[in-house]
């Protein structure tokens, strides 16, 4: 019988299925601004920040979890729930607050895959245009499960940063003690640094693509512990990426005494001091990053914003049925790369200002995801529950904290 | 004509100019054309609801400046000589459709409403149409008067109550059939394209109010996440309800979907010589033309006469595409010729079917490919083919639509063909607007 033998795997490929939100959400949240705060914390404070990772992969997950959970139980989106929940004003303003900051992140992008090319000599007058027209077409060739598929593909290669922090030969002894050993430095660039870290790991954008990945999926109450560990297993996939940045930085870079701004200044860095394998494993690592959030953050940002509004979307539509959705998402795609190809732009202000939009929106974004996840008539069984709740809530203070202190940060000017 | 949105949270006085509270929520009553009005429910300073009958409604006024913002709701009568109702669970109301999906079953689509409007039907207030535009949620988030100043040019977006289907309200009860069906018009494809775009409880529900037949179809088109869904969901009972009413080869694909396990539990639960049928067709490798070949089809013995032969054919009254050719086969159910309709119908009535049936049949084996299959009536400009065995027994006929199937990609069947209705619909607006 061949049916059966069939019928088996497709079990096998049904948990695998079920795998994968989790995960890419996690890892898309490395993108180019990840990796540079990562890339800055080792080479500008060692090992000091390593500890830091485990408190915000334990906030990653809460959060996350929180959200996987609101997606398989209720089976609708996150900006679904909000717009039946909240007021118009209330998703009107997390939406456009959610494109004008998704959309710098994706100009950050775009310019982490310019930086990146130049690094291995490829001009982005080139570059850019190439990439925003694939990324265009396979958005539009492809249905999601391919794209999704895709995505755990170049998952893979971020382990290009685990073998570049091996590569590095960095002092196991003193890796352990970093990561076991909190130390906080009372100076502004460190505490900024501490808050960019929750800031770059914990962002609006993600809770919106995990939701509504578990939702396309299908994933349900009854397979919502496999996802659990999805979750699980992405978070901390994602920090253990972190984690080898900040080492390959602080072993080659840090003990040579030398400080850096950005990615690109410490994959350029890295070469001279650990060999021209160092150059491609960080620099290629980078742009697969940047590559990775402008390919999810367009395609994503679209769909939020049509299903908040009630506008047809998905990339299986065509055009003349979706409009608005492919319009969304090829503006944002123009937009963000044309602004690359402006020459002499100083993106510093772009960058600070995703950074104080999505400073405003996670605080009440986070307090909207709890009081969804409490609510009994839309949660049943499945609202927090005793010491959950605690847990939850101390942790999206700490990160609401974080981020406010962020807007403070950025208000006056660091 | 009054936007919902206008009208909640103003004042509701009584006959005597008391102000009882502010208006909260409106209670319908649904029907195919029109949803009539039935309470208005208010809010009192103590942040109770409470309920009354439409029919104590006398007015609502404009303030002076015709400002819409500013609409107050009179009474009839003094507050003391009003009926107060509780609220019950299973009521309706205008609220739960505002900000909430609905289908649009015109334009085969999900939307979401952003205003609900209500008109005077036979002097009854009702909900006539919902409004799913920028307009109206550039109303709501307080840009009235932009949208004042450029909306004669930009049109109103609106869909008619007739042909909107509601998900939410009856969604936590499942078995609750939809009082008015109006997306069982549809077609299966459409359905099942409407199904994408749902929650999973969404998808059940409508299952739910379909009838078997159209049930069965809608899940033979819906994609893989919908099937999925509702095999998941479904008792056994129900699934094995919608299987024994859809062709045999069409229950094997979809059985062919399930886990191993539940597969097996179905087919136990069914009649034998259904379930033998079935297990014969998943036998057949998944690409072969014995995998999507029907094995409903009509033999006509070799010994019939024409006359005969049509009697047969008044009695089973088979289905269109199957009386295109019938094929003649011998005692053993050897297939030995083929029939056209027309040969059938000019033949002498009394003679045999032997006599004017082409002897020379084009056939497809059953282990053959889909690719063969198709070649086959490409070159031979055939819709159906039959299917021998490899003793030239007659298994089952082929149609050119399940060959043609497998070369379509699933993007391209997903795409809308809904042309006439839509423009006739909008027509209808201009005209109400």
């Amino acid at each position: 019988m061949e049916t059966p033998r069939k019928l088996d795997w497709k079990h096998i490929l049904f948990i695998l299925g079920i795998i994968g939100p989790g995960i890419i959400a996690a890892i898309a949240d490395n993108d180019a601004g990840g990796i540079a705060t990562y890339s800055v914390a080792g080479a500008n404070f060692g090992l000091t920040m390593l500890w830091t990772l485990i408190p915000i992969t334990i906030l990653l997950i809460i959060v996350q979890e929180m959200v996987a959970r609101l997606g398989a139980v209720t089976g609708k989106g996150l900006s679904d729930l909000i717009r039946e929940n909240f007021k118009v004003k209330t998703t009107f303003f997390i939406m456009i607050g959610l494109l004008i900051a998704n959309l710098s992140v994706t100009v950050s992008e775009f310019a982490g895959i310019a930086a990146a090319g130049e690094l291995f000599g490829i001009s982005r007058l080139i570059l850019i245009p190439a990439t925003a027209i694939v990324i265009w077409l396979l958005i539009l060739k492809l249905d999601y499960k391919k794209l999704e598929k895709i995505f755990l593909v170049l998952v893979l290669f971020y382990i290009a940063y685990i073998i570049s922090g091996f590569m590095a030969k960095p002092d196991w002894g003193a890796v352990f003690k970093g990561t076991i050993s909190p130390t906080v430095q009372f100076n502004k660039s460190f505490i900024f640094l501490l808050i960019a870290l929750v800031g770059t790991t914990i962002t609006p954008w993600m809770q919106f693509y995990l939701q509504s990945s578990i939702v396309e999926k299908g994933i349900r109450k009854a397979e919502y512990k496999y996802s659990k560990w999805d979750v699980i297993i992405g978070s901390s996939f994602t920090n253990i990426i972190s984690f080898f940045i900040i080492i390959t930085c602080a072993a080659v870079l840090f003990s040579n005494g030398i400080r850096v701004n950005d990615a690109i200044d410490a994959a350029k860095a890295l070469e001279p001091l650990a060999g021209s394998y160092a150059l491609y494993l960080f620099g290629g690592g980078f742009f697969i990053a940047a590559l990775f959030g402008a390919f999810i953050l367009p395609l994503s940002t679209s769909y939020y914003l049509c299903e908040a509004f009630g506008w047809e979307s998905g990339v299986n539509k065509k055009f003349s049925n979706a409009k608005n959705f492919y319009i969304i998402m090829l503006l944002m795609i123009v937009i963000s790369s044309a602004i690359i190809l402006i020459p002499s732009i100083n993106l510093i202000h772009l960058i600070l200002l995703a950074q104080f939009i999505n400073g405003i929106i996670l605080p009440v974004l986070l307090i909207i995801i709890l009081k969804l996840v409490n609510d009994r008539k839309l949660m049943g069984g499945y609202v927090n529950q005793g010491w959950v709740n605690i847990v939850t809530w101390t942790g999206c203070a700490l990160v609401i904290i974080a981020s406010i202190s962020m807007l403070v940060v950025t208000i006056m000017g660091t | 004509m009054v936007h919902f949105t206008e009208l909640k949270g103003n004042k509701v006085y009584d006959l005597k100019g008391n102000c009882l509270g502010r208006l909260a929520d409106l209670v319908f009553l649904d029907g195919t054309k029109y949803a009539e009005i039935t309470h208005l429910i208010y809010e009192d300073e103590n942040k109770y609801r409470k309920k009354i009958p439409w029919a104590f409604v006398k007015e609502f006024m404009q303030d002076n400046k015709g400002n819409k913002n500013f609409i107050s709701i009179h009474l009839n009568s003094p507050v003391d000589a009003i009926t107060q109702f509780f609220m019950k669970e299973r009521e309706v109301l205008v609220g739960d459709i505002l900000d909430k999906q609905v289908i649009d079953v015109d334009g085969v689509k999900i939307v979401r409403v952003n205003d609900v409007i209500l008109g005077k039907v036979d002097n009854k207030l009702s909900i006539v149409a919902v409004s799913v535009g920028a307009l109206s949620l550039m109303r709501r988030l307080g840009f009235g008067k932009i949208t004042g100043l450029v909306s004669s040019k930009i049109k109103e977006n609106i869909i008619p109550w007739k042909s909107v289907e509601r998900l939410e309200p009856e969604v936590h009860d499942l078995h609750l059939k939809l009082q008015k069906n109006k997306i069982a018009d549809l077609h299966p494809e459409d359905i099942a394209d409407i199904m994408e775009d749902l929650t999973h409880t969404e998808r059940i529900l409508i299952f739910n109010s379909l009838n078997t037949q159209k049930a069965a179809k809608t899940l033979i088109k819906a994609g893989e996440n919908v099937q999925d869904s509702v095999l998941k969901s479904f008792k056994i009972e129900k699934v094995k309800e919608l299987l024994e009413n859809i062709p045999y080869d069409q229950a094997a694909d979809i059985i062919g979907m399930m886990p191993k396990h539940k597969a097996e539990e179905i087919l136990k639960s069914m009649r034998k010589e259904t379930s033998a049928k079935i297990r014969k067709i998943l036998d057949y490798y998944p690409e072969s033309i014995g995998s999507i070949m029907k094995t409903e089809f009509i033999a006509i013995p070799e010994d019939y006469t024409s006359e005969k032969t049509i009697d047969l054919l008044r009695q089973l009254k088979p289905s269109s595409d199957k009386i295109y050719h019938l094929y003649v086969v011998n005692k053993d159910n050897h297939l030995i010729g083929v029939l056209s309709i027309r040969a059938l119908l000019t033949a002498d009535p009394k003679s045999n079917v032997v006599d004017f049936m082409k002897k020379q049949v084009v056939y497809a084996r059953d282990t053959g490919t889909k690719e063969t299959a198709a070649r086959i009536m490409a070159r031979y400009d055939l819709y159906l083919l039959p299917v021998v065995d490899k003793e030239g027994i007659l298994r089952g006929i082929v149609k050119a639509d399940d060959v043609l199937e497998g070369y379509i990609s699933k993007k391209l069947k997903r795409e809308k063909f809904i042309p006439l209705k839509i423009k006739a619909r909008q027509n209808g607006n201009s005209k109400k607007a």
